[in-house]
């Protein structure tokens, strides 16, 4: 385990850091990593660059609401035990027919039609109030207590989210080793060879897909406790693009790259108050995103990547293998 | 792959009255194209005769415009190519794109894994798969056992040739498509090429689509010759050479001196 | 009855706008293979232009030619400046026009601020009209909207079917590759279309804030609409904008008016039954 030294030093973060920093640093980028991840996997094993992982964790988020406590009187209580592998499953259906939809597409058709569903959702939550309760959503939404642990309070989020996202990177990792994750990458390089090997290319396209609504969902779920209020603001175009934003700042071609992007980002976010007016932060990573696909398309891991290799030249090319 | 019994007298393909159509241009027209099980057959004609479009049509790369593909006596014209996969078809391309990203291991992992419908798997591959161990099989006839852990991306011409061979011979099959397997290979390379076909057991039935005259006419009993998209001539290779039809619009004379 | 009237009239004055939005991103897409999501930023932008040249004049068809020309010239600068040197890499020029969207939504954010916009009407366009046959009255800035999609529409066929730019477009739709290699100035001619693009988005805005309003967001409703509107028609013609546009703003407004909470869903369902049927759009090409 090569990653020993960083987990151990992941673990042992609340020792170090302060409420501030715990939560609104470290949990937060996680929280954005995992949803990140769901797309960062699209794109490098599928090749597909998805705007719908808003919406599928927003699915997820929308059910804790619903079926967990909240402040509105909308939905029914379920216990967490239930509401959890439901908002899972709820999410990894979106994602199941979001392939659907686009199973067709590649490149900037599967963008404008991705998009064009995660828009159309957000545009349903603002209009829906039996189901979504309008603009204003859902508000009030706690963590569950578990044997009297309030996995709200910092430092249980913390470990929590460092579990899930721990578990989301162990799961894509063995997912693409699978037969069916090396036929989604066969997809991504010769999608009409695929079918001319025995296997009809409809069923990878959705499964990739559902995975990716799966690992959204869990981010979902992470968020809607950490925000305790769901709105269609939390699925709208500025979730929908900091997303992206995070995947490219990080690398679009490594999984790992949504959790280097999304540290930067938060960082970004976080300190832009010092360098400029808070207002203009939109303007701020609009700069930054057009920087990093004009001058290092590859991100933040790119740049390692390219660093790493220039220090040792004779190192192998990375790819996978069984 | 068990055979039939029922099916064992009917012909392994039987093309009648091929058409295919793109835009207001016919590449092939009513051809006929009957061949035995265990059969091996030449499919020669120059450039633009529409050889690879009529693969394309036996394979279900492209639907017929007109007219019925038969696979052991079940009609399959309009199957798509994954169904007619399983039925023991196999192709190689002639300017195919590989899965560039994946190793050759991994490559005929899936085309094993293709062919026996066991893809779907969630769960990571153990060493001991079975699945593996015919991968690394064909990785041997193909010629290509020291190159397995290699990224296809990182492979010559010749070693994809090879490939697009060893993927065509995943899990037995039983008619084999082959589209100019020959094309780019050094003179070194071709012996090696007619061996390995050579080499394929006798109940394999072959369609080679093949410029390189001498492998085409060293591996195949029979020969097909199209040109202008239409059926110019059948038969034995030595009728073929002796045709004046084929010298004229292909051999150009000059062949059989 | 009245209602279903004046529904079917709301769809069309939504249609005309979506087509107007719909035919720049349309042509630019189906020329360039650049998917500009500054599209409905090129839009609000022309709509505030407008808006202010409006005040400023007291001119209503001065500020839609200058809402027009300004987005023209700041679609013109983009493509010059920014996505014209990622020809060819389509996913990087999405991502920048992406950028360039977010950092025009919230400098314009900064210089008109959150409010909505509604332009003064000339006398003429500001009453309403009693409509034969149907019996029902109507605003008269909504009829001239159909009116003015419907001139823009035919100007734009005469412009692609009869003109030597209009061949050249449609050359370089079919094979780019093969316009290149004719010696065409593809630079030129790529920021040409991006300011026609460009301008059809600013004008559609000063309509859209004339018949309509404009406020923070309406980029991103008309970037949406746009999408969905050559998604379902087909890219890169005309004629599949309009089409396109039209079951667009009729489903929206139909939606709207009898099932008021899921009127998102219709457009969306409109989309996806098309791609299932036929995934090039209604009039679109098959992509080899």
């Amino acid at each position: 385990m090569k990653n020993a030294p960083l987990l151990a030093v992941l673990l042992a973060l609340p020792l170090f850091l302060n409420d501030f920093w715990l939560t609104q640093v470290a949990t937060r980028a996680l929280i954005l990593g995992i949803t990140a991840l769901s797309l960062s996997f699209l794109a490098t094993y599928l090749g597909v660059v998805s705007f719908a992982q808003a919406m599928m964790a927003g699915i997820a988020g929308y059910t804790i609401a619903y079926f967990g406590p909240n402040t509105v009187a909308i939905g029914w209580e379920l216990p967490f035990w239930l509401s959890i592998p439901l908002a899972l499953v709820l999410a990894t259906l979106a994602g199941a027919l979001t392939g659907l939809v686009a199973r067709r597409s590649r490149g900037i058709y599967a963008i404008m039609i991705t998009l064009a569903i995660g828009v159309a959702f957000f545009y349903l939550t603002r209009q829906n109030y039996s189901l979504f309760n309008g603009w204003t959503g859902f508000s009030g939404v706690r963590a569950p207590q578990v044997f009297g642990l309030n996995l709200r309070a910092p430092v249980p989020l913390y470990l929590m989210t460092l579990a899930v996202a721990v578990a989301a990177l162990v799961l894509v990792a063995g997912f693409v080793r699978s037969p069916l994750g090396l036929t989604i990458q066969a997809l991504r390089d010769a999608p009409g060879r695929v079918r001319a090997l025995g296997i009809p290319a409809l069923g990878p396209i959705v499964a990739a897909f559902a995975f990716s609504g799966f690992i959204a969902g869990a981010g979902g779920i992470l968020n809607v406790w950490y925000n305790e209020r769901i709105s269609s603001f939390s699925v709208g175009l500025g979730p929908i693009i900091d997303i992206l934003i995070i995947c490219v700042i990080g690398g679009l071609r490594h999984p790992a790259g949504a959790f280097i992007g999304a540290i930067a980002f938060v960082l970004l976010e976080t300190f832009a108050v010092d360098l400029i007016d808070r207002d203009r932060f939109n303007t701020l990573i609009g700069l930054v995103l057009l920087a990093i696909v004009m001058l290092a398309p590859n991100g933040l891991q790119g740049m390692a990547a390219a660093l790493v290799a220039r220090l040792r030249p004779r190192a192998a090319t990375p790819k996978t293998s069984i | 792959m068990p055979v039939n019994g029922t099916q064992n007298h009917a012909n392994a393909l039987d093309a009648r009255g091929i058409g295919k159509r793109f835009g207001g241009f016919w590449a092939v027209q009513d051809i006929n194209l009957t061949v035995r099980p265990g059969e091996r057959r030449a499919i020669l004609g120059p450039n633009g005769a529409g050889k690879t479009s009529l693969f394309n049509v036996l394979t279900g790369d492209l639907t017929a415009s007109a007219g019925t593909v038969r696979l052991f006596g079940q009609d399959v014209t309009r199957e798509p190519i994954h169904k007619r996969i399983r039925r023991g078809l196999r192709r190689s391309y002639q300017h195919a794109h590989l899965f560039e990203g994946l190793t050759v291991r991994e490559t005929l992992f899936l085309a094993v894994a293709g062919v026996q419908g066991s893809w779907a798997q969630v769960w990571p591959l153990k060493g001991s798969d079975k699945r593996l161990a015919e991968a690394d099989r064909l990785a041997e006839v193909a010629g290509l056992t020291s190159f397995s852990e290699r990224a296809v991306s990182e492979l010559s011409h010749g070693q994809r040739r090879q490939l697009e061979i060893g993927i065509a011979l995943a899990e037995n099959p039983r008619v084999l498509l082959l589209d100019e397997p020959a094309a780019g290979l050094s003179p070194a390379e071709r012996p090696k090429l007619s061996a390995l076909l050579m080499a394929l057991p006798q109940e394999v039935t072959v369609v080679l689509i093949e410029h390189d005259m001498e492998i085409a006419l060293q591996t195949s009993e029979s020969v097909s010759v199209l040109y202008n998209g239409r059926m110019l001539a059948e038969g034995t290779p030595d009728a073929i050479m002796q045709n004046e039809d084929v010298h004229q619009v292909y051999l150009g004379g000059g062949y059989a001196q | 009855m009245t209602l279903f009237f004046i529904v079917t009239l709301n769809g069309l004055t939504l249609a005309a706008l979506y087509f107007l939005a719909a035919t720049g991103f349309s042509l630019i897409f189906g020329l360039m293979r650049t998917v500009n999501m500054a599209h409905g930023a090129l839009l609000l932008l022309g709509g505030y232009v407008g808006f202010s040249v409006v005040e400023a004049t007291g001119s209503w068809g001065l500020g839609v030619i200058a809402g027009g020309l300004a987005a023209a010239l700041a679609g013109a600068l983009v493509q010059f400046g920014i996505l014209g040197w990622m020809q060819g890499d389509e996913l990087r020029q999405t991502l920048a026009s992406i950028a360039i969207s977010i950092i025009m939504a919230d400098l314009m954010l900064w210089h008109w601020g959150g409010i909505t916009y509604q332009v003064t009407l000339p006398e003429l366009l500001s009453g309403g009209q009693r409509l034969p046959l149907l019996g029902v009255g109507y605003a008269s800035i909504r009829l001239a909207l159909m009116a003015f999609a419907l001139v823009i529409g035919v100007a734009l066929w005469f412009l692609i079917q009869k003109t030597r730019f209009g061949a050249v477009i449609r050359a370089g739709v079919d094979d780019q590759a093969m316009l290149r290699a004719l010696g065409f100035p593809i630079k030129r001619i790529f920021i040409s279309v991006f300011a026609l693009g460009g301008m059809l988005a600013g004008m559609a805005g000063v309509v859209a804030a004339s018949a309509l309003s404009i406020a923070p967001g309406t980029d991103l409703q008309f970037l949406l609409s746009s999408l969905v509107v050559v998604i379902v028609g087909g890219m890169g013609s005309v004629g599949g904008a309009a089409l396109g546009a039209l079951l667009v703003g009729l489903a929206e407004q139909y939606g709207l008016a009898y099932a008021p909470t899921y009127g998102a869903v219709f457009t969306f369902a409109i989309m996806v039954l098309v791609l299932a049927v036929r995934p090039q759009g209604l009039l679109g090409r098959a992509e080899k």
